[in-house]
């Protein structure tokens, strides 16, 4: 199903929060997450997946490192989540709710 | 690239040798820790990648898009490098790799806008510094343009407007060319006098001619230049005469302007060229009220310095018609003098003064030299000087015109009232100016230094800067609030609106003058709001003086009836010699009255509503001063302390201060 843009605009962003919360993670690894993890709703474009992280990253909401990665032994940066990035989590993950419970009661959404 | 593939420190620096690429491809901030990192040579990097060479021409493609910095580039090539490789290694096609990635073009753009707010504070800092500065030049230009092209439109004519007054009255009925002719004829018959009109090296010289300043106006009987000064007035006679004819002529009939009456060669008034005979530039004020010459008015005041001297002169003789006629001449004199400026009113004040001045002299010294009747016609005569309130004196409506005439001249017109500053305003920072002697005869101009090159750029970008908040209804709206503030002071008594916390014209003047923005903003109005409370109180001086006079001439009137006693109060006056008792200007109360040494003295408490018995506020090595304590301050001036001592209106001991 094809999510409208200005939804992804909003859900984009914390869900790659969401993943770095369990670890670090680098590129071409969150987009097979998001495709799988949210069954191909939350599919991020490939090209839309690092500006997404390159903004992330000047808010200073996740920070990067280069390493060379041990399956294949080429340069590969991973990204992991800040404290500042946790706490934006936090408070995403609270708007998230209200807005779920609120569609819900409207009736937009079951449950 | 990671940091730490090369060898690190200087050892390592040094004995690579310089040709190898690796320094060439490594960032500045490694090459100073002493690492040959090598991590820009992407290329390299790409080449040497197990990738499909389409999915190494977008990535280059896409790399070189970014437009980003070298190392900022390096970075993006390597993450997509692994992406694609990543890719690839979980069983990716190339083409769909390319398919699922997206618009080139389109991921060029996002990368480099979101790479470039990693940026550091200081590249942002510059770069909006940057914009704001092509901002403020932007707008210059926009402004300098806009000043440039536009143009004033001159539609009124307010010096023709003027003498369409003055030329409605017949010649014959006009005093100017007989004030001319007796200007002419002084010049002519006497040499000793020659000093007021001479040509003078040094026209500043000539305005502090004091010596026959002197002549005309302090000697007195006692002096040695008495003989001198009685031998001249007779001399002059004829001359006099058609001073006092002109007086008494219905208007005074001097034509406004460049080329009628101001330029005189034979009273040596030029305002066509400079002093040195060079054209005489007046720019976009050419023809305007703003310069219009009036260099009659010097020589109205040595004339009445004249009469002031000849009606002394007829007093010691025991001649009181003489003296009459000349006192009544000063009166005329100033009542023709009715053009509406600031500077014609002040001298008009300052005549009807001279002639209550020389007509308390009179009564003080000579208390007889009038019979009664003439006593009385005279003093009917003064009972027509003005009326209650300053206004009665006074006419400012050519200081609201001449406003407007430096407006229009200034100012485009948008033909609503509105309009904004205009780049003929630059003239005024080139034109010649005029040079005023007191004393001296010639007038002309002193050609203005001219700007360099760079006061003129200054000058027009600041000029510039204050058309785009400088707007023609504004000023305007400003200057008539001003003004009506001023002139609804000028219709009463300045008693009634005077002291702590009144309004006052000046200082809201000020306070424009103290605020940047609205000095920019109406930087006009500064310049040409006239200072209407010294000339209102200049009026009010003239007013006082005549009720002084009035019940100078009462008193004396009093005491020829009375066997030489004076009144123990002035109710006693009424109403066979006065209407009323005049009240005193300041107070409101009716005016006091003491004898002292014998002889009547009628005052005014002063600003510091305090009576003083009658006693003169003095000027140290000077002497009393009379008006000096005749103020009527407003405003912040209101809280300045007042000076001690009583406003003198009436003094008739023999010799006393008449200033």
């Amino acid at each position: 199903m094809r999510i409208e843009r200005e939804l992804m605009r909003g859900a984009g962003p914390v869900a790659v929060l969401r993943l770095l919360e369990g670890g670090e993670r680098y590129g071409y690894e969150l987009i097979t997450l998001l495709e799988q993890r949210s069954a191909g709703v939350l599919a991020i474009g490939q090209s839309t997946l690092y500006p997404l992280l390159y903004n992330l990253e000047a808010k200073g909401l996740i920070a990067s490192r280069v390493e060379l990665a041990a399956d294949n032994g080429r340069p590969r940066k991973y990204y992991r989540l800040t404290e500042k990035g946790k706490r934006q989590l936090a408070k995403e993950r609270a708007q998230w709710e209200q807005l779920t419970l609120a569609m819900a009661k409207l009736g937009i959404v079951g449950g | 690239m990671p940091d730490t593939l090369e060898p690190s420190g200087l050892r390592a620096a040094l004995t690579t040798p310089l040709y190898r690429p690796r320094l060439r491809d490594t960032p500045l901030r490694d090459l100073i820790r002493f690492r040959r990192t090598g991590r820009l040579a992407w290329r390299s990097r790409l080449e040497a990648a197990a990738l499909p060479e389409e999915l190494k021409q977008a990535i280059i493609r896409l790399v070189k898009r970014t437009r980003l910095w070298r190392l900022e580039k390096a970075e993006v090539a390597d993450e997509l490098i692994a992406h694609f490789a990543d890719g690839i290694a979980r069983g990716e096609t190339a083409q769909a790799l390319l398919e699922d990635f997206g618009d080139i073009d389109a991921v060029a753009k996002l990368i480099r806008r979101a790479k470039r707010r990693n940026r550091p504070w200081v590249w942002h800092a510059w770069r909006w510094s940057f914009r704001l500065l092509v901002l403020l030049i932007g707008f210059y230009v926009f402004a300098f343009i806009r000043f440039a092209v536009g143009k004033p439109s001159i539609r009124i004519d307010y010096v023709g407007q003027l003498n369409a007054a003055i030329t409605s009255v017949p010649k014959q009925d006009r005093a100017w060319p007989l004030y001319r002719e007796a200007l002419l004829s002084f010049e002519a018959n006497n040499a000793a006098l020659d000093r007021f009109y001479a040509e003078l090296p040094d026209p500043v010289a000539a305005a502090r001619d004091e010596a026959s300043s002197r002549v005309l106006n302090e000697v007195t009987p006692t002096d040695a230049e008495w003989p001198q000064l009685v031998a001249w007035c007779n001399e002059n006679q004829a001359s006099i005469s058609l001073v006092r004819a002109a007086s008494a002529k219905r208007a005074f009939g001097f034509v406004l302007g460049r080329g009628n009456d101001a330029d005189d060669p034979a009273l040596k008034w030029d305002f066509s060229h400079d002093a040195k005979g060079g054209p005489l530039s007046q720019g976009a004020l050419a023809g305007s009220l703003y310069v219009v010459p009036v260099p009659y008015l010097n020589r109205m005041r040595v004339l009445s310095d004249v009469l002031k001297a000849d009606a002394r002169v007829a007093t010691h003789a025991g001649d009181g018609q003489r003296a009459i006629a000349d006192i009544l001449a000063i009166i005329g004199m100033a009542d023709q003098l009715d053009l509406p400026i600031l500077i014609e009113q002040h001298m008009r004040t300052s005549l009807y003064e001279r002639a209550l001045a020389t007509m308390e002299a009179i009564l003080a010294d000579r208390p007889t030299l009038l019979d009664d009747a003439r006593l009385v016609d005279l003093a009917h005569r003064v009972a027509r000087v003005g009326g209650e309130a300053p206004n009665s004196l006074l006419d400012l409506s050519g200081e609201r015109k001449t406003f407007l005439d430096f407006i229009q001249r200034f100012y485009t017109d948008d033909g609503n009232g509105g309009g904004r500053l205009a780049s003929v305003v630059m003239d005024l920072g080139t034109m010649d100016v005029y040079f005023y002697g007191w004393s001296h005869g010639t007038l002309g101009g002193i050609p203005r230094k001219q700007p360099e090159w760079d006061e003129k750029a200054a000058l027009a970008l600041g000029a510039a800067g204050v058309s785009i908040v400088s707007a023609r209804d504004e000023v305007v709206a400003e200057y008539d609030r001003l003004m009506a503030k001023a002139e609804a002071r000028l219709a009463r008594p300045l008693r009634e609106s005077s002291g702590p916390g009144t309004p006052s014209v000046r200082d809201e003047v000020m306070a424009i003058v103290q605020s940047p923005t609205r000095f920019v903003r109406l930087m006009p109005v500064t310049s040409l709001t006239p200072s209407v409370d010294r000339i209102a109180e200049r009026a009010e001086h003239v007013l006082g003086r005549r009720e002084g006079l009035l019940v100078g001439i009462a008193l004396e009137l009093y005491r020829r009836r009375h066997d030489g006693r004076y009144p123990s109060t002035l109710r006693e006056l009424v109403p066979t010699f006065l209407p009323e008792v005049p009240a005193d200007r300041i107070s409101g109360k009716p005016v006091s009255y003491r004898i002292i040494d014998g002889h009547p003295d009628i005052y005014s408490v002063g600003e510091d509503r305090d009576d003083d018995g009658g006693r003169a506020w003095q000027m140290q090595d000077v002497g009393p001063i009379r008006e000096a304590v005749a103020r009527w301050p407003v405003g912040s001036e209101a809280n300045e302390r007042a000076k001690d001592g009583d406003w003198i209106l009436f003094d008739a001991r023999p010799g006393a201060s008449r200033e």
